[in-house]
């Protein structure tokens, strides 16, 4: 997979650059907007990312270039501004998504992921599963083995949330976006204490615990 | 901002055409006054002087033709005359021995022992009346009727009544040709000036006329503060845009550095939770400076607020669900009474941020087997937002603080938090033109009352 990352911060720009190779991207970085112009000439992506503040040309401008040229590959922009005005302008300039500045890796990956899967067909999933743990999505039960755990509704999306991203870090950010549904700043610990009941339930009783903090990050369910 | 239309009585036109009319209407009544009673007196004296007239020439007949030629000739008189307006007495002693005219008895004790020529004007039922000694035996009565004197100056009064009416509708017309030039020059520079203040357009101006008088003094002061004004709030825009920008991508730096740091390196667990801490501090540095910009922005007037049309009652009930489960997690009951289909006109996102966080408070400084209490009401043309909790309470000196930047009651009492919830809140209420009041009583809770206008 191939993705062009173009942001004017060399140190972040490497950073995120090593954090694609682990994945297994191709990354070409560019600097400034001339030279992302120049990438966009050369080849085609499967994912840009795309910084607003460049020197040169301005990130506007190679979005609605990117645009013109009718190239289909879908942009991520980052940006130092947390204006709802730039969310908006940005995404209805052509962007697919929008990620304020300093963002965090697992959020990063999400996003990046999620737009991956966008052009991806969809499969009807009506149970996940993970180790020990299922949850059948219709009839909304959890088991851990044979044994039946009882969940609020909250704490079922939770789970649900989490298995559906297994193995990779959710961020307390992404739980209250995608489980709670709550898409601005929040001054509460709610999301910490969701996971502390919800791993009274799941985890307390069992040898193997799945659900595991990340200092710095956020949580994430996996197997050890 | 309290910028309602002034009451009519509070109005300039009103209070100078008050003042106005009110000094031509009191001179008027003093003129009226004088020249009154100057007539009055006039009057008075001139039929006074006529009585005295007629006695004394009566007085020549008597001596002349004695008693019977002066009753003849009165009798004369009033019969050619017709003198229906007077009347005419003589008294011998004591005793009425000739009328002519009214019945009215006549006190003549105080003349009785008075000599000759003494005369005694006195005013008895409508009547002047002169009381003339001829001799020490008779004496003689004139009375006449002050109704003629009394018409006119009942006249004068209509006179005045009407003029003095006529002066006041003049004095009003006038008084309001003389305000309205200045009024309408005032209110076009208040219009202008309010509808500034409401819609933040900084790019706009009030009009000058050029005339040089002190309206448009005015009107250049007020330009030249909307210049300074606009400086200000462009700096604040500036400066808050390049701080976004030149602190956050340091630590966006500084974050992916340690996140690649811990997930590609396989370090030991007390490394990478010690990394993991930075990280969390990192955070909480970056929420702190973009909360302290978002409360600058919307308090300088930089930051644009959305103005969307919003289902209030739907958005607060899903914080009462959201944070129940939170309050049952801390032995804190959430109760939630709200009134259904309430719509607002706001920045949907500010809006909701700022009530979650009267709740976050009320369940963090609560107390365990606590209460909160959320409600949601529609009073007339105001939407009120509670929010009661039976915490902690804050004590009465320091609850004039709580909403400064960076406060908090007890360092210890919060576990997670900057000080910056309620000055988010108070700047976010008071962005959308409502209010935030707050009733607090130590050991025995809180209460939070947010009132926000309808439109
Ligand atoms: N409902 C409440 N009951 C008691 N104290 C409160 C309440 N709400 C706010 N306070 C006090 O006001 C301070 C400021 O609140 P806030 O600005 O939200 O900061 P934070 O929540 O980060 O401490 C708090 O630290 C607390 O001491
Ligand atoms: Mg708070």
């Amino acid at each position: 997979m191939k993705a062009l990352l173009i942001e004017d911060d060399k140190i972040l720009s490497d950073q995120i650059k090593r954090r694609l190779e682990d994945l297994e991207f191709d990354v070409y970085q560019a600097f400034d907007g001339e030279e992302a112009v120049g990438y966009l000439d050369y080849d085609t992506y499967d994912i840009i990312i795309l910084d607003l503040m460049l020197p040169k040309i301005h990130g506007y401008q190679i979005l609605e270039k990117i645009k013109t040229k009718n190239i289909k590959t879908p942009v991520l922009i980052l940006s130092a501004k947390s204006d709802v005005e730039d969310k908006v302008k940005g995404l209805s300039i052509g962007a697919d998504d929008y990620l304020t500045k300093p963002f965090s890796f697992p959020e990063l990956i999400a996003r990046i992921n999620a737009l991956l899967r966008r052009s991806k067909k969809f499969e009807d999933v009506t149970n996940l599963k993970y180790g020990d743990l299922t949850i059948d999505l219709i009839k909304k039960e959890v088991r851990r083995g044979d044994k039946k755990i009882d969940l609020t509704a909250k704490e079922f999306d939770l789970l649900k949330y989490l298995v559906e991203n297994a193995e990779k870090i959710v961020t307390r950010n992404m739980i209250l976006e995608n489980v709670f549904d709550i898409n601005f700043d929040i001054e509460s610990n709610i999301v910490d204490v969701h996971i502390h009941r919800l791993r009274e339930k799941v985890d307390k009783k069992f040898d193997r615990k799945l659900i595991h903090t990340v200092r710095g990050f956020g949580y994430v369910l996996k197997g050890s | 901002m309290s910028l309602k239309v002034a009451k009519f009585y509070k109005k300039i036109a009103f209070r100078v055409i008050l003042l106005y009319t009110g000094i031509i209407f009191l001179s008027f009544l003093i003129l009226f006054f004088m020249v009154y009673s100057f007539f009055e007196a006039y009057l008075d004296n001139r039929t006074k002087e006529q009585l005295l007239e007629k006695a004394k020439s009566y007085k020549i007949l008597y001596k002349q033709e004695k008693l019977d030629g002066l009753l003849k000739q009165i009798k004369k008189e009033t019969e050619i005359l017709n003198m229906s307006d007077q009347f005419f007495k003589v008294y011998k002693d004591e005793k009425e021995i000739f009328t002519v005219g009214e019945f009215i008895s006549i006190p003549l004790k105080e003349v009785i022992d008075k000599k000759p020529d003494y005369y005694l004007f006195k005013t008895i039922n409508n009547y002047y009346v002169l009381i003339y000694k001829l001799s020490n035996r008779y004496t003689l009565v004139i009375g006449k009727s002050t109704f003629s004197n009394n018409k006119l100056l009942n006249r004068l009064q209509d006179i005045f009544f009407i003029s003095s009416t006529i002066t006041f509708f003049i004095s009003v017309i006038g008084g309001l040709f003389l305000t309205a030039t200045i009024t309408r020059k005032l209110k076009k520079i208040s219009e202008t000036a309010k509808d500034i203040s409401s819609s933040m357009d900084l790019n706009r101006r009030v009009k000058t006329t050029g005339s040089g008088d002190e309206i448009d003094d005015l009107a250049t002061v007020i330009n030249t503060l909307l210049d300074r004004i606009q400086i200000l709030v462009n700096t604040i825009k500036e400066t808050s845009e390049s701080i976004a920008h030149d602190l956050k991508t340091p630590i966006a730096r500084i974050r992916s550095s340690i996140e690649n740091a811990i997930i590609r390196n396989n370090m030991p667990k007390e490394c990478s939770d010690l990394l993991g801490y930075v990280l969390e501090e990192t955070e909480i540095i970056n929420q702190m400076i973009a909360d302290l910009l978002t409360i600058s922005k919307i308090e300088s007037g930089a930051y644009k607020l959305k103005s969307e049309k919003m289902n209030l009652s739907e958005s607060v009930l899903k914080l009462c669900q959201l944070f129940k489960d939170y309050g049952t997690s801390k032995k804190v009951k959430v109760e939630c009474d709200i009134e259904e289909n309430i719509e607002i006109e706001a920045d949907p996102k500010l809006l909701s941020r700022a009530i979650a966080n009267l709740i976050d408070n009320a369940i963090k400084f609560n107390m365990e087997n606590g209460k909160v209490m959320i409600s949601l009401k529609r009073e007339e043309d105001k939407i009120v937002i509670q929010i009661e909790d039976t915490g902690l309470g804050i004590p009465e000196d320091k609850i004039d603080k709580i909403f400064e930047k960076f406060f908090m009651v007890d360092e210890s009492r919060s576990v997670y938090g900057s000080g910056l919830g309620l000055s988010l809140v108070k700047a976010v209420i008071e962005a959308h033109k409502g209010q935030i009041k707050v009733f607090s009583k130590e050991g025995e809770g809180t209460t939070f009352k947010v009132i926000l206008p309808v439109g």
